[in-house]
């Protein structure tokens, strides 16, 4: 139909095309990523900022609305009507492990030194906060490290900067890094691998009311994780030892200490698995161990052996 | 139809109209898109430097190679200017003063860090750095790799501890590779500068003991420059944030002293 309108922007035309839509919703409408309030602010005043600059480069401005990760609490936000928040999150997102790594520094010392003291307190109360994975990662990697810069960082000290000699390329490095991939495999492989395991053990023991009933694998990683720590002085004493090898006291007093950790790690991962109802849970387990618990110790006890053979 | 649009749109914003228009009803008023001026980006970046506003029309095709290196580089050395070298004077002092001024500043620093995404950068220091540890030799595959490996390792680190900024993994990739830098610097000292100094001082005992000395406080002084630096661009505050970054730089640290 042709229109009265003599303007030149009115242009029905009669003809199929793009005007024909104009009385109809825009399809794109929904998909329009909403300006960020920080885009429409004046950034004079933070021009020296290092954001602040960030944001003079025209290019990246129109695509911060998308290059942006989902929020957490976005993401969390999305799930609590459907599973229960945090639960919801598929295990394939980072947020649904950030959960893991989601600790204060008054909890961290609490658990830390709660190894030390084989403080069994799974079941005070909340059991929720209880498990996370910040351990379990950064005191292996601290373990990890222990045994690749320490040997290196002593030779190091004793020829150089003690007796002043240059030791050139006689260093050995390759026993370094042997030393290091080794850990690595040894070390991660045991805490993150093994209790699943455990996990499947703890489970079919026909005594398992005897053990304290883990929700998921995470915490049994958790229990382990914090289990390493009575490697890092371990690592340390054996290091430094380790720069007199060939005496065979030394050998024995490394086989020693080795046990030592051994005795305390296990003891710790007995703490956690068994049951601890106080007076009540002493009565009933009787002080016998359930046979996943000793298990447990003896693949514990083969990570020792397999750590005293191939990394020292 | 759109060309022909912004025609009669520019010929009207010229005029500084309104422009509206109807497509045959009076109900329907469309209003047409327009590139805007980018006169809020100028005042944004009015007090930048301008080879960082330059940046924003970036076309390298008609200009000669050297000039586009030329602006690269100082487009990184800008911002080291802001994340890594106010650092360095008095190391940890500065950077609780930033902490401090940054809490009392800009929120919108938050929304705004994941815009900062470059990884030409981190780039440039990791091989910077895997050939100076190298000596340009069969190490620098592997040095280059696990370099890689530890910044990925960062950035998944403050993306799982801090789960409720809006910053992508890359952006804190790209950001724990500017904290690079003083690693870069340490690497030259000990593995370029002081061997040279090693050949000129020959066996001598107290030269090598003093720069075997030495060695070790550049990396005690460029590591602790590098997790200052890290800790007050990511506001990690609490050692349960700060702690993993410093162990991978130590590992850097270390692996550019010992090899």
């Amino acid at each position: 139909m042709p229109s009265n309108n003599s303007s030149f922007l009115d242009i029905d035309d009669d003809l199929e095309g793009v005007d024909d839509f104009a009385g109809e919703t825009n399809p794109f409408d929904d998909a329009t990523v909403p300006d960020r309030p920080s885009m429409n602010k004046s950034k004079a005043g933070e021009g020296n900022g290092f954001y602040g600059t960030a944001d003079s480069k025209g290019e990246s401005a129109p695509l911060q609305g998308q290059m942006d990760p989902p929020a957490y609490d976005q993401v969390i936000g999305e799930n609590t009507n459907e599973n229960g928040g945090r639960d919801g999150l598929r295990p394939g997102l980072i947020n649904y492990y950030s959960r893991y790594f989601q600790l204060n520094l008054t909890q961290f010392k609490k658990r830390l030194s709660a190894v030390m003291t084989f403080r069994n307190d799974h079941n005070a109360g909340d059991n929720d906060n209880d498990c996370d994975l910040y351990g379990a990662v950064w005191i292996t990697a601290t373990v990890v490290m222990i045994n690749f810069t320490m040997s290196g960082g002593l030779s190091f000290i004793i020829n150089e900067v003690i007796k002043g000699t240059r030791a050139g390329g006689d260093v050995d490095r390759a026993s370094q890094f042997k030393k290091l991939l080794h850990s690595i495999w040894l070390f991660y492989g045991y805490t993150f691998g093994v209790p699943f395991i455990t996990m499947q053990v703890l489970q079919r023991d026909e005594h398992s009311e005897r053990n304290r009933s883990f929700k998921s694998v995470p915490e049994l990683i958790s229990v382990y994780g914090y289990s390493n720590l009575i490697w890092i002085p371990v690592c340390v004493i054996l290091n430094i030892l380790d720069m007199s090898k060939r005496l065979r006291t030394v050998q024995a007093i490394q086989w020693a200490i080795v046990a030592l950790g051994w005795a305390q790690s296990s003891y710790f991962l007995k703490s956690q698995m068994s049951k601890n109802n106080g007076e009540d849970g002493e009565t009933q387990a009787g002080g016998k161990l359930s046979l996943s618990v000793i298990v447990a110790i003896a693949l514990h006890a083969l990570f020792c052996l397999l750590f005293r053979f191939i990394i020292f | 139809m759109t060309s022909g649009f912004g025609h009669i749109g520019r010929e009207r914003r010229a005029r500084g109209e309104s422009i509206k228009m109807s497509y045959g009803r009076d109900d329907t008023i469309i209003e047409p898109d327009f590139i805007e001026a980018d006169t809020l980006m100028a005042a944004g970046a009015g007090s930048a430097d301008k080879g960082l506003h330059d940046s924003a029309s970036r076309g390298t095709l008609d200009e000669t190679v050297l000039k586009t290196l030329k602006r690269d580089v100082v487009d990184i050395n800008s911002r080291l200017k802001q994340v890594v070298y106010p650092h360095f004077p008095s190391l940890f002092r500065c950077w609780c003063d930033g902490l401090g001024a940054e809490d009392s500043g800009s929120s919108a620093a938050d929304s705004d860090i994941s815009a900062n995404c470059d990884l030409w950068a981190p780039l440039a220091f990791i091989i910077l750095y895997a050939l100076f540890v190298s000596h340009a030799q069969s190490l620098f595959s592997s040095l280059f790799v696990s370099s890689w490996f530890i910044l990925l390792v960062m950035a998944l680190h403050l993306r799982l501890t801090k789960p409720h900024q809006k910053v992508s993994l890359i952006s804190y990739i790209s950001i724990c590779g500017y904290c690079l830098f003083p690693q870069v610097l340490s690497t030259l000292l000990s593995q370029v500068l002081l061997p040279l100094a090693f050949r000129i001082g020959g066996q001598n005992r107290w030269v090598v003991r003093v720069l075997s000395l030495l060695k070790l406080v550049v990396m005690a002084l460029c590591l602790m420059w590098s997790v200052a630096a890290v800790a007050w661009v990511t506001k990690s505050k609490t050692a349960i944030e700060i702690y993993p970054l410093a162990l991978c730089l130590f590992g850097m640290a270390w692996l550019s002293t010992i090899l």
